[in-house]
């Protein structure tokens, strides 16, 4: 079992006063509260803090910490095995939702301190009175979806572990699939509700839900806006100059587009209703990009010399100071 | 542990709605956190019924299971946790910006060529 570093993970020393430890662990615990900290290790990350917190704050265990860090600790490999004959004297009761929920302490921990949650200490089991029932957790799960995916709707096979609670009171994650029917026309960050389908229910209370949180994988060329969809065309300068019918891809198909004379890069065509689908249908909107060859044949650069000096009038930078 | 196929197909999704009651239930919290949120605007009912109760949507349980996870773990209180929520919020709507403008920039110069002089 690996030795846990209780002051490093609370980034402090080993001779910190406890007001010092409580403002670490405060501090540290805003930064990678998992509903403030978007990434994906915060959880386990935050659970630590906690389970280091849980010792550190209390002057009995942290003794006994410091105590097996001092002697009892790594072997040669850094492997770690309490004593023998340990026992903790500080004892561990839960309490709160977050820094003593001992459900999510290491093993090392438990070696220390005891298990808290498992039912041979009985704490759990006994702070439950007989008859106690309670509904299943919500849970969320992230599913990424591809835009046509959102577009025409799509059924999906989806994994995820679910926590359960096992005879012994423990916490258990148990694999699950679903076959979930996505309706068209979601949204990124739109959540969809699966009713039943989230953690089981304790002492016959009904399951929690599971909520869907939709996001969209990055397209090759499409962008979204909402239920906008953006989309950067390439235009060359002829067709920029003289106006062109162009075929452009939507989430539909390809649809035929009128270039009007006279445009430039940066401008925008709107092709309504070609958006995202829902009750509130999007728009598509076309930005033009202006796209020059990086060589010209000898004959182009003869005509970009003569349309020079027939549109010498033109400043591209007359809003710029000139010299 | 062995996997479970359950074709969800037939669930219903987002468009129920919940009464106050069962909202603590389901939260776990007293009537009056909520009803406090719901003054601090954290939350906010979807609609109310015939009696003019409140109901909430979906969307509203994991709100508010956030926000109690918020002021529990953090020590928050109300005005601190609607001010963290307000945030969080914006946050959320920025980062998304974020991204969808990078997309679009990166669509627009990002095979552009580089010269250094």
């Amino acid at each position: 079992m690996e030795f846990k570093d209780y002051y490093g993970i609370l980034g402090v020393d080993d001779t910190a006063s406890a007001a010092e430890i409580k403002t670490s662990y405060r501090k540290l615990a805003r930064k990678y509260h998992p509903d403030v900290n978007k990434a994906k290790n915060s959880e386990d990350k935050f659970k630590e803090l906690g389970e280091a917190y849980e010792v550190l704050k209390d002057p009995e265990k942290r003794a006994e910490y410091d105590q097996l860090r001092k002697f009892g600790a790594a072997g040669a490999d850094g492997d770690f095995q309490p004593p023998p004959g340990w026992q903790s004297a500080a004892g561990f009761s839960g309490g709160g939702y977050t820094g003593a929920d001992s459900q999510h302490f290491s093993d090392f921990f438990e070696s220390i301190f005891g298990a808290a949650g498992a039912a041979s200490r009985g704490y759990a089991a006994d702070s439950e009175p007989r008859g106690f029932s309670r509904r299943g957790a919500d849970l969320q799960h992230r599913i990424s979806l591809f835009l046509e995916e959102a577009h025409k709707g799509i059924q999906r096979q989806i994994k995820l572990s679910i926590p359960e609670t096992d005879e012994y009171g423990r916490t258990i994650a148990r694999e699950k699939t679903l076959n979930v029917k996505i309706p068209a026309g979601v949204t990124a960050g739109q959540r969809i509700r699966l009713a039943g389908q989230g953690g089981a229910g304790i002492g016959g209370a009904p399951a929690g839900d599971l909520f869907l949180e939709v996001e969209f994988a990055p397209h090759p060329y499409f962008s979204v806006d909402g239920k906008n969809i953006i989309l950067t065309l390439p235009v060359s300068a002829p067709e920029a100059a003289l106006g062109a019918t162009l075929s452009v891809p939507t989430l539909d198909g390809n649809v035929n587009l009128k270039i009007p004379k006279g445009s430039s890069s940066g401008d925008k065509l709107r092709l309504k209703g070609r958006g995202l689908a829902g009750d509130v249908v999007g728009d598509q909107l076309v930005i033009l990009k202006v796209a020059l060859p990086k060589r010209h044949t000898e004959a182009a650069e003869a005509l970009y010399r003569q349309l020079a000096e027939r549109e010498a009038a033109f400043n591209p930078r007359a809003e710029m100071p000139q010299n | 542990m062995s996997d479970v196929i359950i074709n969800a197909v037939d669930t219903q999704y987002s468009s129920a709605l919940f009464t106050l009651s069962e909202v603590c239930q389901r939260c776990g919290v007293h009537a009056e956190i909520i009803v406090e949120m719901v003054e601090y605007g954290v939350v906010k009912p979807a609609d109310t019924d015939a009696n003019k109760r409140w109901l909430f949507a979906g969307e509203a349980l994991l709100r508010l299971n956030r926000a109690q996870r918020l002021r529990q773990d953090l020590e928050l209180n109300l005005p601190g946790l609607a001010l963290s929520m307000d945030l969080l919020d914006e946050i959320d709507a920025l980062r998304q910006q974020v991204v969808s403008l990078q997309h679009q920039l990166q669509r627009t110069h990002g095979d552009g060529n580089e010269v250094s002089y």
